[in-house]
C-alpha cells in the first residue's frame, strides 16, 4: 500500500464524511423528538414537556451547528479531490446536493431561530409549526443526499457521452433502485440514534437521582420509540442488503459474510482473518448453518464467495466484514434492549431496574457506532479498483472507465 | 505534514469544543431557566412590551 494522492484523497473524504455523519444523525432524530414533545405540550399543557423541549433543543442546536460546519467541507472536496468525477457527474448529483443545501440553509436555518429563541415571543402554534418545518427540513436534506449517494450506488435515468453523464429522466435518477430503501434505512437509523442518546442520558440522571421527573418522561418516550423502530430497522436492513443491493453489488454480500468460496449450508462467520492476496481466510470462527439461515431463511442456501468477483473489483474484506459485524451485532443488542424495555414496562419496573439503566448508559453512543458501521459497509464495498480504497463515489466510473481524478 | 497538522487541529478543536459544550449542558441538566431574559436585556426590550406604568396620578 502506497500513500499516493488517490488513496490520501479517499482517506480524507472518508474521515470528513465519517466525522460529519455523526451530527446529522443526532440532529435529524432529536428534531423529530422535539416535534413529538412539543405536540404533547400543546395537547396536554403539561409544563414538563416544555422543560424537556428546552433542554434537548440546546443539544439539538449544538449538533445542528456542527453538522453544518462539518458538512460544508465535503462539497469542496468533490472539487479538490475528485475533480474529474465532479465534472462527469455534476449534471446529476449537482442539483441534488444543491437542493440539499437550499433546504438546509433556507428551511432549517430560517426556522431554527424561531425554534430556539421563540418561546414566549411567538404563539405556541407558530412555534410548533417552526419546529415541524425544521424537522421536515432535516429530513428533506437527508433525502436529497441519500438520493445522490444512492445514484452513485445504483445509477439510473442517465446517458453517458464519454465525458459527462446527462439526465434523461429525473424521476428515474432520483428514485433510483436503492434510494427508497437506503433513505428509509438512514432516517430510521437517525431516529434510533437519538432515541438511544436520550434514553442513555435519562438513564444516567435516573441512576444519579437527578432531574427525576424529566428523566423518567424522556426515558419512557425514547425506549418506546426504540422498541417500535428497531424491528422495522432490522427488517429494512435485511431487505436492503439481500433484495436490493445484492443484485447490483454481489461483492458486498460476499465480503459482508466473509466467504471466499461459494458455500452451501453456510456457517455464520463471527471472526475471520482474511488473506486478501491469496483469496482465503487464515482463520474463521463460525456458527454452523446460521449464515444460510440468516441470508436464505433456510439451512441449505449457498452464500457466494468473494473469489467469484474479479480481483480488481473486490472490496477489502476485513473493512466490510467487521463494519457489518459491528453494525449487526450492536443493532441486535439494541433490538434486545428495546424488547426487554417492553417487558420491564409491562412489569412496572422500567424506572427501577438499575441494571437495565446501566446498560442503557453504555448503549448511549450505540446508534452513532451503528451508523458509522453501516456507512463503512456500504461505501468501500460499492466497487473498487484498488483494494484499500474507501469512500469514494465510483460506480458510474466503472461504466465510463474514466479515472476518478 | 503541515496540512495534516492543520487538519487535525481544526477537527480536533471542533470536536473538543462540541464535547465541552455537550458536557456542560448535560451537567447542568434540564433546569428551568426564566423566559424572555438575556444578559443584556436587549432581546427583552425588542420583543416584550411591558405594561405601561401610570405616572403622576
Amino acid at each position: 500500500m502506497t500513500l499516493d494522492p488517490l488513496l490520501l484523497s479517499r482517506l480524507q473524504f472518508a474521515f470528513t464524511v465519517s466525522f460529519h455523519i455523526i451530527f446529522p444523525s443526532m440532529s435529524i432524530g432529536l428534531c423529530a423528538f422535539l416535534v413529538l414533545v412539543e405536540f404533547m405540550h400543546l395537547r396536554t399543557g403539561d409544563e414538563l414537556y416544555r422543560r424537556i423541549y428546552r433542554f434537548w433543543s440546546i443539544l439539538f442546536a449544538l449538533g445542528f451547528g456542527m453538522g453544518v460546519v462539518s458538512g460544508l467541507v465535503m462539497s469542496f472536496e468533490f472539487g479538490t479531490n475528485f475533480s474529474r468525477f465532479a465534472q462527469a457527474v455534476g449534471p446529476v448529483i449537482g442539483p441534488m446536493i444543491g437542493l440539499e443545501v437550499m433546504s438546509a440553509f433556507f428551511l432549517e436555518a430560517g426556522f431554527l431561530g424561531i425554534m430556539l429563541f421563540g418561546w414566549g415571543r411567538v404563539g405556541p402554534r407558530l412555534h410548533f409549526a417552526a419546529t415541524c418545518l425544521v424537522s421536515v427540513g432535516t429530513m428533506i436534506s437527508a433525502t436529497f443526499i441519500l438520493a445522490a449517494n444512492s445514484w452513485m450506488q445504483t445509477p439510473a435515468g442517465v446517458t453517458f457521452d464519454g465525458r459527462t453523464f446527462h439526465v434523461v429522466n429525473w424521476v428515474k435518477a432520483f428514485l433510483n433502485p436503492s434510494f427508497p430503501y437506503r433513505a428509509a434505512h438512514m432516517l430510521l437509523a437517525a431516529w434510533i440514534t437519538a432515541a438511544f442518546l436520550i434514553a442513555g442520558v435519562s438513564a444516567r440522571y435516573l441512576l444519579q437521582g437527578r432531574h427525576l421527573d424529566t428523566a423518567r418522561r424522556c426515558y419512557s418516550l425514547a425506549l418506546a420509540a426504540a422498541s417500535i423502530l428497531l424491528p422495522l430497522q432490522l427488517y429494512l436492513g435485511d431487505v436492503l442488503a439481500l433484495d436490493v443491493m445484492a443484485p447490483h453489488q454481489i461483492a458486498k454480500i460476499e465480503a459482508m459474510e466473509g466467504f471466499w468460496e461459494t458455500t452451501p449450508s453456510a456457517p455464520w462467520n463471527v471472526i475471520v482473518i482474511p488473506d486478501q492476496r491469496k483469496g482465503r481466510n487464515r482463520f474463521a470462527l463460525s456458527v454452523p448453518y446460521l449464515g444460510s439461515v440468516l441470508v436464505g431463511k433456510n439451512f441449505h442456501t449457498s452464500i457466494p464467495g468473494l473469489n467469484e468477483t474479479p480481483r480488481d473489483r473486490r472490496p477489502t474484506m476485513w473493512i466490510v466484514f467487521y463494519s457489518f459485524r459491528v453494525m449487526f451485532l450492536l443493532g441486535t443488542l439494541m433490538f434486545c434492549a428495546g424488547i426487554y424495555s417492553v417487558w420491564l414496562r409491562w412489569r412496572h419496573r422500567l424506572y427501577t431496574s438499575r441494571r437495565f439503566q446501566r446498560l442503557m448508559v453504555w448503549l448511549t453512543p450505540s446508534g452513532f457506532i451503528c451508523v458509522l458501521g453501516g456507512w463503512f459497509t456500504a461505501e468501500p464495498a460499492a466497487n473498487r479498483s484498488r483494494s484499500t480504497a474507501i469512500s469514494e463515489p465510483w460506480i458510474p466510473f466503472r461504466r465510463s472507465r474514466l479515472p476518478p481524478w | 505534514m503541515t496540512s495534516l497538522t492543520l487538519f487535525l487541529i481544526v477537527y480536533g478543536g471542533l470536536l473538543a469544543a462540541f464535547l465541552y459544550l455537550i458536557r456542560r449542558t448535560l451537567q447542568r441538566g434540564p433546569v428551568e431557566r426564566p423566559l424572555r431574559t438575556s444578559p443584556s436585556g436587549t432581546v427583552r426590550r425588542a420583543f416584550v412590551r411591558e405594561p405601561e406604568k401610570e405616572v403622576g396620578v
